[in-house]
Order: C-alpha cells, then structure tokens, then sequence
C-alpha cells in the first residue's frame, strides 16, 4: 500500500498530537485492571510516547523541508453531525504550532526522564505519570487545535491533571487544600472560555479558529460592531486566560500550587498551565487587535500583575515559591506584549521563557548544594543593597513590605467578599429548605393522623 | 404487540415476585432485566418489528426504541449490582412498576394514555416509600405532590382536549415542573435520594425527565406565556442545586442537590425547545448525563455498602486501599458534571448553544451550575479518597457483577465521548419527529 505524502504528514501530525494520549490510555487501563507494575515498565511506557511524539515531529519536519509537499494542510476529521450542522476535529498545522508542539514533546520528555529517578520508589510514581501524559496530551490539544470546542477539552485536561498532580502527595492536607483552591480558579475561568465557544458559534456561525481569525481579518464579514464583537469575545477569552495564567484579577494560586513533586511544578508552572492562557490569546491575536479597549485592559492587568508578583516574590524566603512569582512576572509581561500588538516578541517570549523556567524549577531541589559549592570556590554573594533602599524612607519600606509579604490582602479580600458570603447565603438556604421540609411533613402528618382510625384508638386509650 | 408486551412484561414479573422468597426474587429480577433489555435491542436492530397494539394504540417509534435501548441497560446494569441487602421488595416492585411505567409513556400514541402513566408514575414512589418505611409522616409528603400533580394534570388535559391543539397549558406545564423536581417543588427528591438505594433513585429521575421530554412531543409548546416562567424556575433550580450541592456535609444529600441542579439544566432546555438544536441537546445531556449519574451513583452504593455513611466531617483517606474505586469516582462524578471527552460534554455543548440561540444570558446561570458542580465533586472526592487513611475495617475488593456493571457503563461514557455518532442519530431523530 502507497502513502501519499499528503498522507503521510496527516498521520505523522497525528501521531505528534495523539501519542501521549495512548501512554495514557495503555497506563490507566492497566491500573484499573491490573495491580501494581514495575517503574521500568510505567517509565518505558511514558518514554514511548514521548520519543513518538518527537520522531513524528521530526518526520514531518523533514517531509516538509524536502519541499516535496509545500505548505501544511489543516488536518480535519469528522466528528459528528446534527441536522444540517457538521462538527469536526480539526488541527492546525502552521509553523508557530508546529514549533510549540515541539518544545512542549522535548520539555515533557525531558521531564519523564528527570522524574525516572527523582520519584523512584515513590507512592505514586504511576499516577504522575499518568497525570503527566495526560497534561501533556491536553497542552498539545491547545496548541494544535483548531476549534474552540477541541481546544476546551485540552484545557480542561491540563486543568484536571493540574489539580490532582498539586495534591499528589494527598496524605497531607496542604496540598489539598491548594489543589482545591487552583480547580476553583480552573472551574471560574471555565465558563469564561465556554461563553467564548457559544458566542463563537452564535456570533460567527462555527468556532474555527482559523475562520474566526479571517472574519477578524475581514471586519466586513462579522455581523454588528467589530470593536465590540471584539471586545466581548476576547474579554471572555481573556477572563479564562487569567485564571489558568494565575494572573489578576484572579487569585494567584500559582505560588501555592508548587506543593505537587518539583517535575510537575516545573512543566506545570514553568511551562504548560502558566503559558496556555497567553497561547491561547496569542492564537486569536486578531481578535485582541480589534479592539483598543481590549489591548488596554490586557496592558492594564498585565502591568499590576506584574508589579503585584514582582514585589510579592521578593517578600518570599522559600525558593520554588519565589520562582513561583517570578514566572507570574514574565508570564503577565507576555500579556503586557499582547496587549501591545508585540506578537512575535510574545512568542519568542513564551518560548524561552517555559525552558529557562522548567530548567530552574528542575534545579531548584539542588539549590542548597548549589551555594555550598558556590562558598567552597569562594563566588562572593550579591551585594543585595538597591537604588529604592536609598530613595524611600524605611516607613515606606516597611509598609510595602508588609503589603507585599500578604500579598495585598488579595486573599483576604476574595475570602471576605466572595467565599464567606457564598457560603453563608448557601448554608442559610439549605437551612431553610430543612425547615420547611421538616415543618411540612409535620403538618401534614398532623393532618394524617386526624383522619387515620388509629387516632381514635389512641385517644379513647388515653 | 412488542410495546404491549414491553408494557406488560414488568407487571407479570411484579406479581411473580410476591409468589416467589428469598434468592429467587432476584433471580426473577436479573431475568427480567435481561429479557426486557433484549427484546428492546432485537427491535433497535430489526429483528423484531412493532406492528402497534390494535387495543391501545401502543407503538414504539424509533426515538423511543432508542430511548428504551438506553433505559433498559441502565436497569439491567443497575438490576446486576443490586445486593441482597438491596434487594427488597419495596425496591424491586419500585423498578417494574416504574418501568412498565415509563414504557408505557414512550409508546402512547394517544395523549389520555399518556397522561394515564403520566399519573400512574406519580404514586410509584410514593407506594414504594410506604412499603418500605410504613410511616404515614414520612410519605405524606410524595403522596400530596403526586395528588397534586394528577389533579393539574387532570385540569390541563381537559382544558387541552377542549381546545382540540393539544396545546401545553399552565397546569400541564405546572405538573411537568413539579415532576422535573424544579425548585421550590424539589422536596420530594431529598426523600427519595436520601431513604433509598441509589440505584432505584437514579433509574427513578431517569424515567422522570423521559416523561417531561415527550411532553413538548405530545403537544405544541406555548412558548410566548409559559417558556419564561419555566426558564426562570430552571436557572433558579440549576444555581440553587449547585450552590448548595457544594457545602453539604453528607454525600446522598449532595447528590440530591446536584440531581436538582441537573433537572435545572434540563428544564431550561424544554423551556426553550422551540429550538430544534435545544430540544436535541437536552435529549443528548439528559441521556448521557443519566448513564453517568447512574455510574456515579452506583459507586456511592458500593463505597456505603462497604462503609457506612460518608460525610465531610473528616477525610477518609481510601485511595490508600480502594484506588481503583477512588479513579472510578472522580471519572463518574466529572462525566456527571460534563467533563469533556465525555458523552456530556457534548450534549451539554449542543444544548447550551441551543439555550444561547435563545437567550444569551440563560447560560450563564447554567455554566456557573455546572462550575460549581465540577467543584463539588473534586471536593467529594478529595474528602472520601484524599487525606490519612481513617478506615481500616470493612470488605474492600469490588465483586465481579459490580466490576462488569462499572466497565459497560465507562465503556459507554468514553466511547460516546469520543465517537457521539450513535447518540447524535437520537437527537437527529427528534428533530424529524417535532420539526
């Protein structure tokens, strides 16, 4: 049998996308029907498909640069139809994805192997990895999808695997509670990008990316306004980018999410849940580009999250926790950069900022051995003294200090005005509901007993 | 003669389970699962035809061959991992009679019938709660809402013959929303959820919605008077459900709430079914959101048979020692809630398009239900899997009937997920058939 070439890249695009899907797959089924395997074979497993996922890529790279080809077609499967309506699953192919497809596979891969040994022996070794193929599988979903519909369930997947991987070490009740407090964020932020998918299909017909991108392209074509069309989709999209990107006004859960082992912080926080938000704008950077109100709301919440997470940062004693605000710094520049129209420096800036920051999180467990040997070949430290040290009074500093070190009071101000009064109404009304059921079936049993022949028994007894 | 049969079936073996005791009676019920689930599959796939009762005007269209073939695996599977324990005749009576129940809604061509069952179905679990609890007091409660409902549904059939249009009156509506269990007339639910084996309060609120979906079918919506009233008590069930589903401190009471928060969402897409896309996306959330209840449902019965009543108070800590069942739990409870890649996902996808279609703003309530629910359930799951290990007694290991009820219904869920086609085909059908 001939593969066409047009073919051949279909399948290899395919199997780029769906391999970490089938470790994941292979891995779950055996858990769920078997008991426990040996490391080797859970990390062969995890390795398998990431070495596929790389090869595959390599392999349509190649295809492509012989020219035999030309350009990437879109990859478009059939799905489902509904009356005259026909839902598909369809990937992009460009270079920008093709290029993320593959930072994500080498960081994944690189993560897998770096894990073989830090979680040896590790209760648990075989859920990160599952959890991890399917982070993986869910990133490549966000990257490559072309439509809104896909690209929910690949955000939805990083989400998940997020949440249990922060409370990997479940015994303890810290993590839970921070894995708890990041899904709250994930399941906010949800039903901005599943209002962004109804107001595609209703406003623009489809939630094809590529569609989406040629009517913003075309103003023309759009129905109503293109500014606020603009300016109410991307508003949403941006709402559920805040809250996987941890940045304002959402809750910053990300510092506290670094409770999970240091792999899964430094592809989750260095790499893949912190910079799916900014993909996913840089993606629809049209839309962005409509609406001048729009770029300044991204400038704006940009810039104070930045300056909120740079100055919390430096509050923070424990290593992965500043390492934690530092990447919120970067990642709130990156939506600084897209709120400026600066797309390609966004891009660049995505891209070296999810290696460096994987590396250093990687590093981060070495960082005491790091400054012993740092002492032993006598490097001097820093010297930590600062232009503002000189500038601002030491009221000044230590009121911002204090401003930064709880974080601004941002925890206070959610539990205060959003958890404690949801809770309250909530535990009112099901006490109220408890009430009147049981007030209800008194006076109805009352009623009852009136009329039950027992009642005159009971009666004429007495 | 096949619907009449399907019809008459669970009434015979109602009858036999008085005659027979002990092990028998549920040997006669996994019999009867079985022969009612495969005479509805031999017509699903042709090799029985439905020539209609010459008696009754009973005929099985091929939405409800569809909609049976789902009901009925989900009564088989809940039939199978049934425990003796389980197994009582309040409960067992409680599955046939309902069943022959819903059968006879799906097949009634002829709006009285209809509305006989329609009754009929109302005093089922009341009659149940009565045999099992003999407490007046208790079942007071469902045997007014099921006078109540008879009679506005007795007032709106009459007013609907008078006209001649078959046209859905406020009482008919009234009784729908009193059936559906929507806010503030979802008080009968808790009892239901909370005194009976969770198995039978599924297979119940499966066969409730069927009721309330063939409704518009029967007859022609009035949507410009009565859509708005039950859009708004829909929202309201969605939100309140989910919000209060979210600090209960028991886990049945939980689950009451996020049904009625179901019901909501499935309210608000017969409020706007004047929408062929609604009316097919709430067929498509309704189905799958019942297998997945169902599974999740029935993972709830298992983790209670084995250690009691579970509550928040404390964490439990058994991934330690059952995590094949914790990974069961958190997959039932987010297919449940339309974790994608899941069949839910995608018929709440084509529902919530089909409300927004309507009304941009009704989804919102529904989106922010559904949030919440996802969060009630990683909160369940974290309480009951997550945290030191408090339970050391109790049989763990799931049996064999338990383990194969678990595998079909995952099976499903993911399989439609992925590939939707065969549930599609239904909500193609209901397009035909009202559009």
């Amino acid at each position: 049998m001939k593969i066409s070439p047009e073919s051949m890249k279909s399948i290899l695009l395919l199997m780029t996308i769906a391999a970490p899907l089938f470790g994941f797959v292979i891995l779950t089924l055996r858990a769920l029907l078997f008991d426990s395997a040996p490391e080797r074979l859970i990390a062969g497993v995890a390795r398998s498909s990431f070495l596929i996922s790389i090869f595959s890529l390599l392999g349509l790279v190649l295809i492509l640069s012989w020219g035999a080809v030309g350009h990437i077609p879109e990859l478009t499967l059939p799905w489902f139809k509904l009356g005259t309506k026909s839902y598909e699953i369809s990937f992009a192919s460009d270079s920008f994805t093709l290029s993320f497809l593959a930072l994500v596979a080498i960081l994944a891969g690189l993560s897998s192997v770096f894990s073989e040994t830090y979680l040896h022996q590790e209760r648990g070794y075989e859920r990160f990895y599952i959890l991890l193929l399917l982070a993986t599988f869910g990133m490549n979903l966000v990257i490559a999808a072309n439509s809104l519909s896909l690209m929910v369930i690949g955000w939805e997947f990083l989400g998940i695997s997020s949440t249990l991987l922060i409370a990997f070490f479940y015994t303890r009740s810290g993590p839970l509670v921070n894995a708890y407090r990041a899904f709250i964020a994930y399941r906010v932020a949800d039903v901005g990008f599943l209002m962004a998918l109804l107001y595609a299909h209703h406003s623009f017909g489809d939630a094809n990316i590529i569609m989406i991108i040629k009517k913003f392209a075309d103003p023309s074509s759009l129905h109503g306004d293109p500014a606020t069309t603009a300016l109410i989709f991307g508003s949403l999209l941006f709402f559920a980018a805040a809250g996987k990107s941890s940045i304002l006004p959402f809750f910053p859960w990300l510092p506290r999410a670094m409770e999970g082992p240091t792999p899964s912080s430094a592809l989750f926080y260095g790499a893949f849940a912190t910079h799916a938000g900014a993909f996913l704008l840089l993606r629809l950077s049209p839309v962005i580009a409509g609406s001048t109100w729009l770029s300044v709301i991204l400038v704006g919440f940009g810039l104070f999250s930045a300056l909120f997470s740079t100055f919390v940062g430096r509050t923070r004693t424990d290593i992965k926790t500043a390492l934690a605000y530092a990447s919120l710094t970067q990642v709130s520049l990156i939506y600084v950069e897209i709120g400026l129209g600066m797309y390609t420096l966004a891009a660049v800036h995505i891209a070296g900022h999810m290696s460096l920051r994987t590396y250093q999180f990687m590093r981060a467990p070495s960082a005491l051995h790091d400054m012993h040997v740092r002492e032993v070949l006598g490097v001097e430290a820093r010297d930590h003294s600062h232009f503002f040290d000189r500038v601002l009074s030491k009221e000044f500093q230590t009121w911002l200090y204090r401003l930064a070190f709880e974080e601004g009071g941002i925890a206070t101000f959610y539990d205060r005005w959003i958890v404690r009064p949801f809770r309250n109404l909530s535990g009112r009304l099901s006490q109220i509901e408890q009430g009147s059921e049981r007030s209800l079936e008194r006076s109805l049993a009352r009623g009852v007993h009136h009329l039950s022949p027992k009642h005159d028994v009971q009666r004429e007894g007495l | 003669m096949i619907a009449l049969l399907l019809v008459l079936i669970p009434i015979i073996m109602a009858l036999a389970l008085l005659v027979f005791k002990g092990n028998t009676q549920l040997r006669v019920m996994y019999s009867y699962a079985l022969l009612h689930h495969l005479l509805v599959l031999a017509v699903y796939l042709g090799w029985l035809s439905d020539t209609g009762s010459p008696y009754l005007g009973l005929h099985i269209s091929k939405l409800g061959t569809s909609f049976l073939l789902g009901y009925t695996g989900l009564q088989l599977v809940s039939i199978l991992s049934l425990s003796k324990r389980e197994a009582t005749i309040p409960t067992l009576l409680g599955i046939l009679l309902l069943s022959s129940c819903t059968v006879l809604t799906i097949t009634a061509a002829w709006p009285p019938l209809f509305i006989a069952a329609f009754i009929a179905a109302l005093f089922v679990p009341y009659l149940c709660s009565y045999l099992q609890e003999r407490d007046w007091r208790g079942t007071s409660v469902l045997l007014l809402l099921g006078i109540l409902t008879s009679l506005l549904v007795l007032v709106g059939s009459y007013g609907a013959f008078e006209n001649g249009s078959y046209t859905l009156n406020f009482w008919l509506v009234a009784a729908g929303v009193i059936r559906l269990g929507l806010v503030p007339f979802h008080l009968w639910v808790r009892r239901i959820v909370l005194r009976f084996p969770l198995q039978w309060s599924i297979l119940f609120f499966l066969s409730y919605p069927s009721v309330a979906l063939f409704m518009p079918l029967h007859y022609e919506m009035a949507a410009g008077s009565l859509s708005p009233i039950l859009m708004h008590l829909a929202w309201i069930s969605a939100l309140y459900g989910a919000a209060l589903a979210c600090i209960q401190r028991d886990l049945r009471s939980s689950l009451y709430y996020l049904l009625v928060s179901l019901f909501g969402s499935i309210g608000l897409g017969f409020a706007v079914s004047s929408s062929p896309t609604a009316l097919s996306g709430v067929l498509l959330f309704w189905m799958s959101a019942g297998l997945s209840f169902a599974g999740f449902g029935l993972v709830i019965e298992l983790l209670e048979s084995r250690f009691g009543e579970i509550s928040a108070y404390s964490q439990h800590g058994l991934m330690a020692r059952i995590p094949k069942l914790g990974t069961l739990f958190l997959l039932f409870g987010l297919a449940s809630v339309g974790f994608p890649g899941m069949c839910v996902f995608i018929g709440e996808e084509v529902m919530l398009s089909g409300i927004y279609e309507h009304s941009g703003w009704a989804v919102i309530p529904i989106l922010l239900a559904l949030s919440l629910n996802g969060i009630t359930v990683l909160r369940w799951f974290f309480s009951i899997f997550y945290g030191p290990c408090t339970i050391h007694a109790g049989e763990i290991e799931m049996l064999g009937r338990e383990r194969f009820a678990f595998l079909v219904l995952l099976a499903i869920i993911i399989g439609t997920g992925i590939y939707p086609e065969p549930l599609f085909e239904l909500g193609n059908v209901i397009s035909l058939v009202k559009f």
